[in-house]
């Protein structure tokens, strides 16, 4: 009973998101429908926690889908055309940049070691990071609490702060790249080239990163 | 964008697909003890079998179509992780500030810095004069023009290749 209410509250809130999407192409998809579902958590007699232990093994099977089906568009690109040193560079760029910037902010701010671990997976996909997060035992709870937070103002920021981007190549990869798996689902509503790159930039950020980041942070922590 | 299944039916061979693919790999890399892997691993078995696939002989489209209806639709499997994410944040933002603090301002600065890069590692071409309003919706069976229109401009798309040549 509680789950049939909790799925129904949460493909609701997707649809809704998605009409509302339509007629006001600014709100960020995954935005308006987290709004919408703590909003009908709220008004209906269902507590949060038991609205999230009863969806949670049904969504976790379909997160596990998804991250399968992103392998299907990176099977279709072919890399003709592409500079591969600017890309290189850029990628390279991205996995330093992506764990290094948030770990010595964290680090500057006077933030303790769990929360500076708790950053290096930031910019990488769920199921990556959190088998990072392990390895360098980092608490797991704020590492997952801070994927979502990128991801979600990454996705809800992209109308705004990458305007004067309109090449929708370049828009997918940044979002990838920054906003993981959330910026990808986004990207997916810009157009499918912007989904294209953006599950590129973020799979090749999380291969990359689970390459160096977790034998670096488990020597120096 | 022609396949000789109906959009639906290709959906439903991507679903069939990514299901077995991914419960199997659960399966085998929780024998070998590392359950949380399994969807990783599967993701990048099926790469692997797709790209050794390409090799030989082009890609089916029905898997492109199929796809690209899927993943259009996977914001709703964040739904619930991103609901918590927002719920911890409103009940525990007190004491999180110095978190939130970083998470925001790193979000920020590298999404306008990678979007200002990537935008320069990219070769100019007609796409970045298409805008998406212009185009009609991508979420179905009605992705023949603006794919056929962006899939030209594309060099990542294979598609852009074989129409090529």
């Amino acid at each position: 009973m509680i789950f049939t209410l909790a799925f129904t509250l949460t493909l609701v809130a997707h649809v809704l998101a998605r009409v509302l999407q339509k007629k006001y192409p600014r709100f960020p998809l995954v935005v308006t429908a987290l709004v919408l579902v703590l909003l009908f958590v709220w008004l209906l007699p269902l507590s949060f926690d038991d609205y999230y232990s009863s969806t949670e093994q049904v969504f976790e099977h379909l997160l596990g889908y998804v991250t399968v089906a992103l392998a299907i568009p990176l099977a279709f690109m072919s890399f003709e055309g592409i500079p591969y040193r600017k890309l290189t560079r850029l990628l390279l760029l991205s996995t330093l940049i992506g764990v290094l910037l948030p770990v010595g902010l964290a680090a500057l701010i006077g933030l303790g070691a769990d929360a500076q671990l708790a950053f290096v997976t930031r910019a990488v996909t769920t199921p990556i990071a959190l088998n990072i997060a392990e390895i360098i035992n980092a608490p797991l709870a704020l590492a997952s609490l801070i994927i979502v937070i990128s991801g979600l103002l990454g996705a809800a920021a992209v109308p705004w702060l990458l305007k004067d981007v309109t090449d929708d190549r370049a828009k997918g990869l940044a979002m990838g790249l920054v906003a993981h798996a959330i910026g990808t689902a986004e990207a997916w509503q810009i157009s499918s080239i912007c989904g294209r790159y953006s599950a590129f930039g973020m799979a090749i950020n999380g291969l990359l990163t689970a390459l160096w980041a977790p034998w670096v942070f488990a020597y120096f922590y | 964008m022609t396949t000789k299944y109906p959009a639906i039916g290709s959906l439903l061979l991507v679903l069939l697909l990514v299901i077995v693919i991914r419960e199997g790999f659960v399966w085998l890399m929780t024998v070998l003890g590392y359950p949380a892997t399994g969807s990783l691993v599967g993701m990048l078995f099926l790469l692997t079998v797709l790209l050794a696939y390409r090799a030989v002989k082009p890609l089916p489209r029905w898997l492109e179509l199929g796809s690209s209806m899927f993943l259009t639709e996977s914001a709703l499997a964040y739904l619930p992780v991103c609901a918590a994410g927002g719920m911890l944040l409103f009940t525990q933002f007190g004491s999180l500030y110095g978190v939130m603090f970083v998470t925001i301002l790193v979000t920020l600065v590298t999404l306008k810095g990678f979007g200002v890069l990537a935008r320069r590692a990219m070769p100019p071409n007609q796409a970045e004069a298409i805008s998406d309003s212009a185009l009609p919706s991508e979420t179905g069976i009605d992705i023949d023009s603006s794919e056929h229109i962006r899939n030209q401009n594309d060099p990542l798309s294979q598609q852009s290749k074989e129409r090529n040549s």
